[in-house]
């Protein structure tokens, strides 16, 4: 027992807050769990609160300061024979209350620190824990952490769903805490089988700062101490790195390799991402300026689109022009053949002394291809040169993978592209039902950029809320997070279930979205260290702060360092995915210096072979690789040691 | 539980009052006016003249207990014209260890809870019937007056706590014992080789009546003492003890007695020898201060701890209207 409740005429206990004193030896804090036990009974069941400390005040007997003062004779130093009194008194939020019914007033009792088993009831993880918990994270001391898990239906859908994390960045470990998370919600695999639309999970992640996660298959640099360990153990499962990830990245400009900063021979190669025209019309917007996309433009650009890129159509649409252009067919793969079919359309028309085709005015049709112009030039490496995109998106997600987009090398144009052509495919495929897994974590950071407060209405802001309303019910979970929580669009955060709050800067915790927390909450929330978040989950009744251990791979800048981005020939990368899907090396090698095949053969080959499913696939991929005539070009590293 | 209105209803002669919960204690208003004053200079401990004497700087005290009582009392109802009081008194005895006064350890409390009702009153019957609280009979004179009953009853009150602490003092074995008040009655039973001091913040009799002690008492300055003196054995007071006047505290706009406390010690020479000492443990026990108290200038800290300890303890007045049931 460490204190008991207090209850005064002035400041009284209520039915979801009541007051306690304890000794200052107490181990007691902000976000502590504890327990009330009453001599009331109700109908034979002893009353039983648990609640959460949320302000602590502290005094003794000195009425003025100027007393103390005046007692010291003005020197600090002094130590009178006898100390004042001490106490410290304590405001807790009620987080249950046995039996749950009536909900009246916590009652005087004695204050005990919360156990495993308290904190269980508490949070009411005990219904569920077994069953559908995911391991957020540990409450408790270093010495002794507790397991607090979330309810996965509640988490990933389709009870609620969606989580929001706010945090400064660099300080809050946003993207530790969502790895740790996912390590969770993968160590639970049966959590995620049975009746149901699909199985499994698979994450979807935007590596947008350096190289954050582009090493999540690989060890941390250092081992995980054994606080980590402890952590990991009370969650359940051993750490370990992600063993199942695909890597991702648009092309460099020449479209030759890839534009990602995990080149190491080493490392699995990086798969292309790159978009068709289809979808860059689609996305236009993210492309243009604003002010360039009237609704004039707009029309036109549907009307390209329809005629030209999802299907080939005669030069016009109006019988009387169509005759003027003749019966040939036009289509356009990419921005360059969209615009050649536009210069078309105005050299006819201007022939025929028209000033608007197909109800479209020349000015009209003269901006939208002075837009285009060039896109293809500016966007190289993300548009796709064949009019065919690539990319994660193709083929339904597997169970137990995590999907990793490289965005940090392109600008920020070239990202909303990627970001905005992604968000909406995958709508596109929650709609249809075809995402192939039950549920799919996308973890989008920076939400207060893409879906900002203010209500712009553009492509990916409708993305982003039709998936945080509706997400959940189809497998779609998405895991924002932001430093800004409060200029993020409130639909996107609102819709979201789950909250987590790193270390927060008093300007962002000075706005009113964060009054709901009392003085005390946020003043920590302002000195979290890393490793420690306050969560909210629509099963805790008040919020709860957590701690949670280092991930267990390697972080951006230890993997930098230890794989420093380089130059890996075609060759090289194909030896080593085939290497890695189980095929001999030497036998890889020896068939590259006998086919010699072209560059283009080389990227075909290996993105067909980064897809295949097994060894034998591997190989019958490779065997078809065309032989070159005439060049003797080895296409792998001849300082390779391999080679 | 029957509340005294209820067992008076029928009674014309009863009449069940109410004070406020924040009226204050009349009583102890009344005990404050009672004052005596001594027709001769009390006899000196040793020859010499009456003098003030600096007291030795100390930085440290020695006492490790801390002995007070405390009472809380309320005008319950009349009978007749005769008042009935309703007092809580308790005595506790705290001990300090390493600079920290400490709770309340068992055996170190004791409290009673009683009516005070003035001899000759047929209603000692009835009172009884209140669950959990004594019934004191006052002796007082047949044709008492109103005030005289409630001076009786003020005695008795003060009885009753004072044998309170004298029970626990009494007990007190080991240890330097500091007491708010006289020692007398905790010396009684032979038992004068304690350390026990008593500390007397009130100056309700006096032990001097010459101009020149009249002069050397209200003259001492902050940290001087006087000479020790014998205060004598009588009823009220107990045994015989050494004592002296202190002052601990001084302001030029306050009553010749501000600050000023008259200290007993067990009569044994080894209490003459360390006299100065421990007057200037006492001077130490200044701070902290006891502030806000009214009588922060005589009141000693942990003194005023042990009290506040008592007053927590003491029937909340609800409970007091409770009992009293109107």
């Amino acid at each position: 027992m460490i204190g008991r409740v207090i209850g005064t005429e002035r400041r009284p206990n209520t039915a979801y807050t009541f007051q306690f004193w304890a000794d200052p030896t107490e181990k007691v804090g902000i976000g502590t769990l504890v327990k009330v036990e009453g001599d009331l009974e109700i109908d034979g069941t002893p009353v039983t609160v648990y609640g959460v400390v949320v302000e602590a005040h502290g005094y003794n007997d000195l009425d003025s300061a100027l007393h103390e003062f005046m007692t010291l004779g003005a020197s600090p130093d002094q130590a009178p024979p006898t100390e004042r009194p001490e106490i410290r008194v304590y405001e807790a939020a009620v987080l249950r209350r046995e039996p749950e019914e009536p909900i009246g007033a916590v009652p005087i009792g004695k204050v005990h620190l919360a156990d495993e088993a308290d904190v269980q009831k508490a949070l009411r993880t005990d219904g569920y824990a077994a069953s559908h918990g995911i391991a957020a994270g540990c409450y408790g001391s270093r010495e002794e952490p507790m397991p607090v898990h979330l309810h996965a239906h509640f988490l990933l859908g389709p009870e609620s769903g969606h989580l929001n994390m706010t945090g400064t960045s660099g300080l809050a470990a946003k993207t530790s805490f969502i790895q740790t998370l996912l390590q969770s919600i993968f160590a639970r695999p049966e959590v995620f089988e049975g009746p149901g639309e699909g199985r499994g999970v698979a994450a979807l992640l935007f590596n947008t700062k350096g190289g954050d996660l582009l090493f999540l298959d690989q060890p941390p640099a250092t081992p995980l101490d054994e606080t980590d360990v402890a952590l990991y153990r009370a969650m359940g499962y051993e750490p370990q790195a992600f063993p199942n990830v695909e890597y991702y990245a648009p092309y460099e400009s020449d479209h030759r390799s890839m534009r990602t900063l995990r080149k190491h021979p080493d490392l699995s190669p990086c798969r292309p991402i790159t978009f068709g025209l289809a979808e860059i019309m689609d996305h236009l917007e993210v492309l243009l300026s604003r002010d360039d996309l009237d609704s004039k433009a707009d029309s036109y650009i549907a009307y390209l689109k329809q005629m030209f890129v999802v299907r080939k159509s005669r030069l016009f649409r109006e019988a009387r022009l169509s005759e003027l252009a003749g019966p040939e067919m036009h289509g356009a793969a990419t921005i360059e053949d969209l615009v050649k079919i536009i210069d078309l359309q105005l050299e006819m028309g201007r022939e025929g002394t028209l000033d608007r085709v197909d109800g479209h005015h020349f000015f009209t049709i003269e901006k939208v291809k002075n837009r285009l112009n060039g896109i293809d030039q500016r966007f190289k490496g993300v548009i796709a040169t064949d009019g065919k995109g690539e990319g994660p998106l193709d083929a339904p997600f597997e169970p137990g993978k995590v999907y990793v987009i490289d965005v940090a090398k392109l600008s920020s144009r070239e990202q909303d592209l990627v970001f905005s052509a992604i968000i909406t495919k995958l709508r596109n495929r929650m709609e249809l039902q075809e995402l192939g897994v039950r549920h799919l974590v996308v973890m989008v950071d920076e939400l207060n950029k893409y879906a900002p407060s203010g209500g712009r209405d553009t492509a990916i802001v409708r993305s982003l809320q039709d998936i945080a309303a509706r997400g959940r019910y189809m497998g779609l979970t998405l895991f924002g997070a932001q430093q800004f929580r409060s200029r993020v669009d409130k639909e996107v955060v609102g819709n979201a279930a789950t909250h987590v709050f790193g270390h927060i800067e008093a300007e962002e915790l000075a706005q009113p979205g964060y009054s709901y927390f009392s003085s005390a909450v946020r003043e920590k929330l302002g000195s979290l260290n890393p490793g420690e978040v306050l969560i909210k989950h629509p099963h805790f009744k008040q919020p709860i702060f957590l701690r949670f251990p280092r991930p267990a791979c390697l972080n951006g800048s230890d993997g930098m360092r230890r794989y420093p981005a380089q130059t890996v020939s075609l060759g090289d990368q194909i030896v080593r995915v085939a290497s890695d899907k189980g095929v001999n090396v030497q036998w890889v090698q020896d068939l590259l210096i006998e086919r010699d095949p072209s560059e283009e053969a080389l990227r075909r080959a290996l993105n067909e072979i980064m897809r295949a499913g097994d060894q034998r696939e591997v190989q019958r991929m490779l065997e078809r690789l065309p032989k070159r005539i005439g060049a003797a070009v080895a296409a792998f590293d001849k300082d390779d040691p391999f080679a | 539980m029957p509340s005294l209105h209820r067992l008076f209803a029928d009674d014309p002669m009863a009449r069940v009052v109410t004070a406020g919960p924040r009226d204050e204690d009349e009583l102890s208003v009344l005990g404050d006016l009672a004052l005596e004053s001594s027709a001769v200079d009390a006899p000196l401990v040793s020859d010499g003249p009456f003098v003030a004497v600096a007291v030795s700087k100390s930085d440290k005290t020695e006492f490790t207990h801390f002995l007070d009582g405390s009472q809380k009392t309320r005008l319950a109802m009349y009978y007749g014209l005769s008042p009935i009081y309703l007092a809580h008194t308790s005595a506790a005895l705290l001990p300090r260890r390493e600079r920290e006064v400490l709770g309340i350890e068992a055996g170190a409390y004791r409290e009673e809870f009683d009516f005070y009702v003035p001899s000759g009153l047929p209603i000692g019957d009835r009172l009884s019937r209140v669950e959990g609280i004594g019934v004191q009979i006052v002796t007082a004179e047949a044709d008492a007056t109103t005030l005289q009953a409630r001076k009786a009853i003020v005695d008795a009150i003060s009885d009753r706590r004072d044998s309170l602490e004298e029970r626990l003092a009494q007990d007190f074995a080991e240890g330097r014992l500091l007491i708010d008040g006289g020692i007398g009655k905790a010396l009684r039973g032979g038992r004068e080789d304690r350390f026990v001091v008593g500390v007397v913040k009130s100056h309700r009799k006096q032990y001097f009546r010459s101009r020149e002690r009249v002069e050397t008492i209200l003259g001492l300055e902050v940290g001087q003492r006087t000479t020790a003196f014998w205060r004598e054995r009588d009823e009220s007071q107990g045994v015989r003890a050494i004592s002296f006047y202190l002052r601990l505290h001084e302001r030029d706009d306050a009553g010749p007695l501000h600050g000023l406390v008259r200290v007993e010690l067990p009569p044994d020479a080894r209490f003459v020898e360390e006299m100065d000492a421990i007057a200037g443990w006492i001077l130490c026990e200044r701070a902290p201060s006891s502030l806000p108290d009214a009588r922060y200038d005589r009141l000693l800290y942990p003194i005023r701890l042990v009290e506040r300890h008592l007053k927590a303890r003491q029937p909340s007045d609800v409970r007091l209207h409770a009992l009293v049931g109107r």
